[in-house]
Formats: C-alpha cells, structure tokens, sequence
C-alpha cells in the first residue's frame, strides 16, 4: 500500500515536472511570443543602458550639421537643431517604456481595486462601472489631451493622465473575471470559515484573476505607447527638448519634404515597441488560457 | 442528560427572486446535542442544504435572502449577531464541508495554506505555529506523508484525498458543530465508507455535533443517532434512527426507504418509486405539502396542513394519517 503510493507519487511529480515544461515549451514554441518577448527586452535593455549605448547627447546641438542626411557621421542622421537623431530615438525609448510601464502597472492597480469591490459590493457596482462606463465613452486620445489641458503638461501628468485613461478597461476585465470566481465554491467555503470580506478579495479572489489582468496589462502597456507618442507629437505630452518618440515627430513635421528621416525613424521605432507588444500579449493569452491549446 | 449545541427554532429561508418571495424552508426546528450525529435526509430540492447554509447565514442578506426565526448555538441567537461577529463563529464554532470537493479548494493555494486559513483568523497564530497545526490535522484526517502533501495544489491530490483536506480545513479549530453537506457524493463507494468512518470517529474523539446532509440511507443506518426527514422546506418526520428504519410513519419517509433496491426478496418485483417530483416552490401545494404525491391521500389533506405531532418520546409526524397507517399498512 505504501508502496504503491510512493510509486503513485513519483508518477505525479512526473507528470507535474512534465506539465512545467510543457507550459515552457507551449511558450517557446509559440513563435511569435518569443518574436514579441525579445523586441520587448530590447527595448527594455535600450531604455535601461541609454546613456551608455547612445552616440552622443541627446541635447547636444551642433548647428553647422542641422539636417545632415543619414550616413557615417549620424546613423539616423541629425535634426534642425543638429542633434543626433539616433541618440534622441534612443532616450525617446527610456520616456516610452517608463510611461508605458507606469501606465500599465497603475492601470493595472487601479483595475483590479476598482473592478473587485464592485464585484464583490453590488451597491458600488452601478456606481463605479457607470463612472467607467463615461470614461469608456471618450475616445482615450481626446480624454488624455483634456486631462493634460488641466493638468498641465509635464513627464508625471501624462502618466497620470494616461492612467486614468486605461484603468476603466482594466476595471471591466477584473470584474469579469472576479464574477466568475466569486461564484466558486472555494469563495463560499472561505466564507463558512469566517474570512473577512477583504481577505476574501485580495487573498483569495485576486490571484485567480491575475492570467486575464497580465494579458490586458500589456495590451495597455501598447496602448499607452501609441497616446504618449500622439500626446508629445501633438505637443501637451512629454515637454520639449526632453526626447521622445512624439516630439522628435513633432519637430520633423516642419521639413517632412528634405528631412524624412526624422519622421521614418521614430515612427519605425514607436511601431516596432507597440507590434513586440501586443505579440508578446497575445502570446500571454495563449500560455495563461486554458481554453486555447 | 446530554447537552444541546445547536437549536433551530420556527427557521424561514425566503429568497427574493424575479418570481416573487420563495421559501426554502418553512418552519424548520430541530436541535442537535454535543457527540450526536443528526441526518438530514431528503430529495434534491428539499431544503436540506438551504438549511445548513442558513444556519451559518451564508446567503447574502442585503439583497437575497431573509432569514426568521432562532438559530441558537449553545444559548446564542445567530441570527441577531451582527455581521462581524457572525465571522467569528463561522469557521470557529461552526464549520461546514461542501459536497463537491474539487472547487471547495481554491486552486492558486497549497493544501497547507488553506487550512492555515482558519487558524491565522481565528487563532491569531503565526504562520509557523499554524503549519504545525495544519500538518497535524492531515494526520488526523488519514492523509499519509502529510508533510508532502502540505506543499501540494488541489489538483494533484485525488477526490478522496480532497475531501479530507476539506475536513481538516473544517475541524482545524474544533469547531462545536460541523456541517457535512452531502460530503461523499462527488467519491466513489469505498471512498465514500473511509470518509463517513472519519467523520464518525472524529465526531467521537471530539465530542462535536454533526449534522449530515445526505440522500443516502444507507449512510444515515450506519452512522447517525437521529434522523430529520426533510419535505419541501418542512421537516415531515423526525425520530433517533432506528425507529426510522423500523417504524417509520409519514408516507414521504415509508416511500423513501422503500425506493432502496433490495438484494433479498422476488428477484421480478419492480423497484418502488414515490410518483411524480418535487414540485417547484412557486408551485407548493396547499394543506399537505406531500399530497399530490402521497398514496394515502384523503380531503382533509388536501384543506389543511398537518402540523408536527409529537407520537412518542423521540418520533414526530406531520400527517393526518398517523394512527392509520403503520409500516406502510
């Protein structure tokens, strides 16, 4: 009898170990995550180390150079003030991924806090998903300009701004998800043991919501990428000289006719965050959900 | 003379639905006394799991559920304790084991952690004293190498294994009352035995009251000392369990045990059945719940509902027919 638990066990951990790298593997094999995942952690690494790998300060004018074509001197070629665009590009990418990461993890807070309670107290529902519901109803790169309009325009605005632009859909996603959960009977058996309603919600009902709110946090993540470039190119996002992806689209739109690579490159480089992105998200979604095999 | 743990008094369950007020139970009393096993015995759709559930108040009261009448645990009114303090009580005092045993266990947590659960609430303990407690209680419940499976997630144990975690979750703060709300249905026959043996024998080692929802009679002849037969939201019949088996006198009960197959007797003679269901409770019937049913029917029945006489020291019968009819003749 022992025994043959001992054997039952070891063809359980078997399995278990089996199943791990099938969830790896599921992951690996899926091409287009792995694609997504190693444009993602580029940028990442570009964004990180951007002071080390850019040529030359982003800041720094040299007015003889002013739009010198791409070549051996400046890769990306250099702007109408004769910076180095390839530089500015670079630490355009440390405003992205800091803006999106901030706008994904807030959003993702802010969600799933908003989108539990009102799973969990049916009389904070209406009020707080009909409060999403009119911030759903604004086109988000509308709402991001009139938030940044009142709250002025600086680095932390547009991530608050972008914020509250992203939480309504985070807070849809976790209440689906959370109304599923809280019908289990786990959530019922925690009650019979006399759980506190809050130990209920973040203990118990959160982690199993988590799978849905990653994937829609990446998606986010892509989004807000797009609205911070859209913000700054329309000039109420990140303010200038600070380099991001928009103002350096912004500053080319004047000599878009002699200096195309001002345009070419940063857009190139907002397209390729956004596209690793949602790549990596949907690769996310297939890994997380049971449903797709 | 044995102490009552748990006294119901007159309870009413009535939901607010879309079709208006529906009660589930209507008018259930009954009590349970410390080391006794009391079955609960009735089709699906009897009341029988509202019971339990109302007796821990886990329907939501704000916009569900209202609850009357007494619930009395050792003297205490239940049902007039606020919420916070009810939270003390459940999982405490009282706790319940669910029938189905694959989703009472929340997938993202470790066996361990969730009979952790209770005593970090209720007993303050830290998290080492707790794992102490909580491998000792896998002991308890039967479950070998406890300590490996302390570290294991739901699914890699087997349903059998799961209910015992379930029960050690439920008596790791040897609360005064367990509920065991169809505990071996989801398990296969010898599971099913190992797990009523445990019940049992824990409720013998820890002096607990249970109470056992079941629709298995088999189960309820073997190990509980008084029976309450539940119809449509009332309780029709209620006696210490030898008297049900041999003496029972609501048509409801007789029909029960005689639905039971049989391996003695003619082989060719047709299994019993009690015709037709359970009718809806938008659609209870008047006077006697059980007429449509009952094969002793007469007027009287049909006018007005019998109450629940008492016919000897521990039997009670709601039916007009009770002297009439006796062991089914």
């Amino acid at each position: 009898m022992e025994l043959q638990m001992e054997q039952m066990n070891e063809i359980k951990r078997a399995l278990q170990r089996e199943q791990r790298q099938l969830m790896l593997r599921k992951f690996f094999r899926n091409k287009l995550a792995v694609i997504g995942s190693s444009i993602v952690l580029t940028l990442v690494l570009v964004a990180i180390f951007a002071d080390v790998i850019a040529p030359q300060d982003p800041l720094d004018m040299v007015v003889r150079d002013r739009l010198t074509p791409p070549g051996s001197k400046y890769l990306f070629g250099a702007d109408t003030f004769g910076r180095d665009v390839l530089s500015r590009v670079i630490h355009g990418a440390r405003v992205s991924m800091l803006v999106g990461t901030c706008v994904g993890l807030s959003s993702m807070v802010f969600g799933m806090l908003i989108g539990l309670y009102a799973c969990y107290y049916s009389f904070l529902d209406n009020v707080l998903m009909r409060i999403c519901d009119g911030l759903s109803a604004i086109p988000s790169t509308l709402l991001a300009i009139a938030l940044m309009a009142v709250l002025g325009s600086t680095a932390t605005n547009v991530i608050v701004a972008m914020s509250i632009v992203y939480v309504p859909r985070m807070a849809r996603v976790s209440r689906a998800a959370a109304m599923v959960v809280k019908e289990q009977t786990y959530i019922e058996a925690m009650r019979a043991t006399g759980a506190s309603d809050s130990r209920i919600i973040w203990r118990h009902i959160a982690p199993n919501i988590l799978s849905p709110v990653i994937v829609q946090a990446s998606y986010n993540f892509a989004n807000s990428i797009i609205t911070e470039a859209a913000l700054s190119f329309l000039g109420v996002g990140i303010p200038v000289p600070q380099p991001s992806w928009g103002n350096i689209l912004n500053e080319g739109k004047s000599v878009i006719t002699t200096g195309w690579w001002l345009i070419v490159f940063p857009g190139a480089a907002t397209a390729l965050a956004v596209l690793g992105l949602n790549i990596l998200g949907d690769g996310l979604r297939d890994m997380l959900d049971p449903h797709t095999n | 003379m044995s102490t009552r743990i748990l006294e119901v008094r007159n309870l009413v369950t009535s939901f607010k639905t879309d079709r208006g007020i529906m009660k589930a139970v209507d008018g259930v009393s009954f009590h349970v006394e410390k080391g006794e096993i009391l079955g609960l015995v009735g089709e699906s759709g009897c009341g029988k799991s509202v019971t339990s559930q109302s007796i821990m108040r886990l329907y939501d009261e704000k916009n569900l559920v209202r609850y009357e009448g007494e619930v009395l645990l050792e003297g205490r009114n239940l049902m007039k304790l606020p919420e916070h303090e009810m939270q003390h009580i459940c999982g405490k005092e009282i706790a319940i084991v669910f029938q189905d045993s694959l989703s009472s266990l929340n997938p993202v947590f470790t066996c361990g952690d969730q009979i952790m659960e209770a005593l970090i609430i209720h007993q303050g303990m830290s998290k080492k004293e707790a794992k102490e407690r909580a491998i000792e209680m896998l002991r308890l419940v039967g479950i070998p190498s406890p300590e490996k499976r302390f570290n294991q997630y739901p699914h890699e144990l087997s349903g059998g294994m799961r209910q015992r975690v379930m029960i050690a979750c439920a008596l790791s703060c040897q609360p005064k009352l367990l509920i065991a709300d169809e505990p071996t249905t989801a398990l296969d026959v010898t599971i099913q035995a190992q797990i009523m043996e445990l019940i049992v024998e824990l409720n013998r080692k820890l002096q607990m009251g249970v109470i056992l929802i079941t629709h298995d009679l088999a189960v309820v002849a073997e190990t509980c000392n008084r029976v309450a037969v539940m119809y449509l939201g009332q309780i029709v019949e209620e006696a210490d369990v030898n008297t049900i088996f041999d003496n029972p006198r609501h048509p409801y009960t007789m029909g029960l045990l005689q639905s039971i197959p049989r391996l003695e007797g003619e082989r060719a003679r047709r299994l019993h059945v009690i015709q037709g269901t359970v009718p809806l409770l938008n659609q209870i019937p008047k006077g006697c719940r059980f007429r449509p049913r009952c094969p002793y029917a007469a007027d009287i029945c049909q006018s007005e509902m019998p109450e629940l006489r008492q016919i000897s020291d521990t039997q009670f019968v709601r039916c007009w027919h009770v002297e009439h009819i006796h062991n089914g003749r």
